[in-house]
């Protein structure tokens, strides 16, 4: 019996015995720490005023009683999900498996319960940053759509409007059209410069072919704030971990220059125990609503594909402070 | 003058061949990807190689890579790299051994083709040649430091100094006497504490260092 009783003991799964009447017998651990009730006060009770919710407690008595007048089981030797109390009220989504022991006398029956709420909220989470991701990914490419429908299209249609004019001109007023020309030849690398950084923006080359410190220092360049960077590890980190960790620091750094009326920033690199911590912090106005922008959501979504974490720290005067954390096997 | 051009786009590679052709250069020879350039920069040994940075097999900087290997290998060859990106990454891997015959240069500098012909010629006489972008961006990041020191005229001459101009293109570029650079060249270097009197070539070096260690 004590074997029986480590067994009990050990498992994970929540065990609750009870008998013929619907009383509870014995409990083991882990159904003491599901259901927040000691064994002691749980024993001699009946079951279904310590661990079903009210409103199931009536069809818990009506089958305990089918069966035991030799009806057919509803439940026994199944595997069922059904909602459970704890003793200070809280429901639980348990799993639930009923079985009759084989033994003389009046039956016992054994239930073994899993709390699935945890599994359910694991699932839950999972459909929500799938939808994030969705969601941040159809914000990029509105962003991207706008960025090219204002920028390198406008000017790629003055151009075509600009050469028409300039050939109109040719042969009456041949300075006329030089300068057209010229006018063109302008548009046309402005256009060029655009498309450059936008791609850029996209995704930089740089980060591919020379990983996270030479990325970060051509983003840096093109900054109007004084930035001050630290930790790069000096060995190349997977590559969506390298890309996530561009694109947190250029958001948060992005987010300063707009926001932030900050002069300085910092941006601090911490490889320790698998875990890759990005932080960017700046002295600015604070009072940052990490919900308010599109970007902060994307980095959230994407943070959260790698089961990372990502906080935003902003009262308002003291400035903000963005702090990443993602796994990042070597 | 002899030039290799290694590019894998085939409208790209005919255009640069013709504008350089027209300019009176000789171009030797043409390949699409970085293994067959290094063949026939091999092969050749011309004046200069022209180099797109991005090109196959890996597409990535594939080309960039095969520069350096002809840097090792042969010094002789000047190598003028055609990037998409205006990065100092490439840059300071492309001078890690010196600013001797290299350059620099976004793509879409071939369009003023007066002045890329003259990048061409001077990478390939051992000068150098820096694309304007890379020098602001380095600039840029030393703007609070020694540089306010500057005047306005004298930072102007450094970022032509640091792209890699002779002082004859500076003072045809300001539209000053070449005694006038000189006497801006002589001010820059002693504010900013460099050794003055070198040539040309190092004296880009002795910018470049001064500019990229920040």
């Amino acid at each position: 019996m004590s074997d029986l009783k480590a067994v009990l003991n050990a498992a994970l799964d929540c065990v609750v015995m009870m008998d013929h009447e619907g009383r509870i017998v014995g409990i083991n651990p882990a159904a003491e720490r599901t259901f927040a009730i000691s064994e002691d006060d749980a024993r001699g009770r009946e079951m279904a005023e310590v661990i079903i919710p009210p409103t199931l407690r009536g069809a818990h008595r009506a089958g305990l009683k089918r069966l035991l007048d030799g009806g057919e089981p509803h439940v026994l030797d199944r595997r069922i999900e059904v909602t459970a109390q704890r003793a200070d009220g809280a429901l639980v989504q348990v799993e639930l498996t009923i079985t009759r022991l084989d033994i003389e006398g009046p039956p016992l029956f054994v239930g073994y319960l899993r709390d699935i709420g945890e599994r359910i909220e694991a699932d839950e989470a999972l459909r929500r940053s799938r939808l994030q991701l969705l969601r941040a990914t159809d914000d990029a490419r509105r962003r991207l759509e706008r960025d090219l429908h204002d920028g390198a299209q406008q000017r790629l249609v003055g151009l075509a409007l600009t050469l028409r004019m300039a050939r109109a001109q040719l042969d009456q007023d041949p300075a006329a059209a030089v300068a057209l020309l010229d006018e063109a030849q302008e548009d046309l690398a402005s256009a060029t410069e655009e498309l450059r950084e936008l791609a850029r923006g996209l995704h930089p080359a740089v980060l591919t072919d020379g990983g996270l410190g030479a990325a970060l220092r051509g983003l840096i360049a093109r900054l109007p704030l004084d930035v001050s960077v630290s930790g790069v590890p000096p060995d190349r980190l997977p590559i969506d971990v390298e890309s996530t960790a561009y694109f947190v620091v250029a958001e948060g750094l992005t987010n300063v220059v707009r926001y932030a009326d900050a002069r300085r920033a910092a941006v601090e690199l911490t490889l320790r125990d698998g875990r890759l911590a990005i932080e960017v912090r700046d002295g600015g106005r604070g009072g940052a609503d990490p919900d308010a922008g599109t970007g902060l959501r994307g980095l959230a979504a994407r943070v959260a594909v790698h089961e990372g974490t990502l906080s935003v720290t902003s009262p308002p005067g003291e400035g903000t402070t963005v702090r990443v954390e993602v796994p990042c096997a070597l | 003058m002899r030039v290799v051009i290694g590019e894998d786009s085939l409208l790209l590679r005919a255009g640069v061949a013709r504008l350089l052709e027209d300019a009176g250069l000789e171009v030797v020879a043409q390949a699409g990807d970085a293994e067959d350039l290094m063949r026939k920069v091999r092969a050749h040994k011309p004046d200069v190689a022209v180099v797109d940075i991005r090109m196959p097999p890996g597409n990535a900087d594939d080309g960039l890579r095969a520069a350096r290997e002809m840097r090792a290998e042969l010094p002789d060859v000047g190598v003028l790299v055609l990037s998409q990106y205006a990065e100092e990454h490439y840059v300071t891997q492309l001078l890690q051994d010196g600013a001797e015959g290299v350059g620099y240069l976004l793509k879409e500098r071939i369009a003023d083709v007066d002045r890329f012909v003259d990048s061409v010629r001077r990478v390939a006489d051992g000068g150098s040649a820096l694309d304007p972008e890379i020098v602001a961006l380095m600039m840029g990041r030393r703007e609070d430091g020694p540089l306010e020191a500057l005047t306005e005229r004298e930072r102007e001459v450094l970022g032509l100094m640091a792209e890699g101009r002779t002082n004859r293109g500076i003072a045809g570029e300001l539209y000053v006497s070449e005694r006038a650079v000189e006497r801006h060249v002589t001010a820059i270097f002693g504010k900013l504490g460099l050794p003055t009197g070198a040539g040309d070539h190092r004296r880009v070096l002795a910018v470049l260092a001064y500019l990229g260690d920040a």
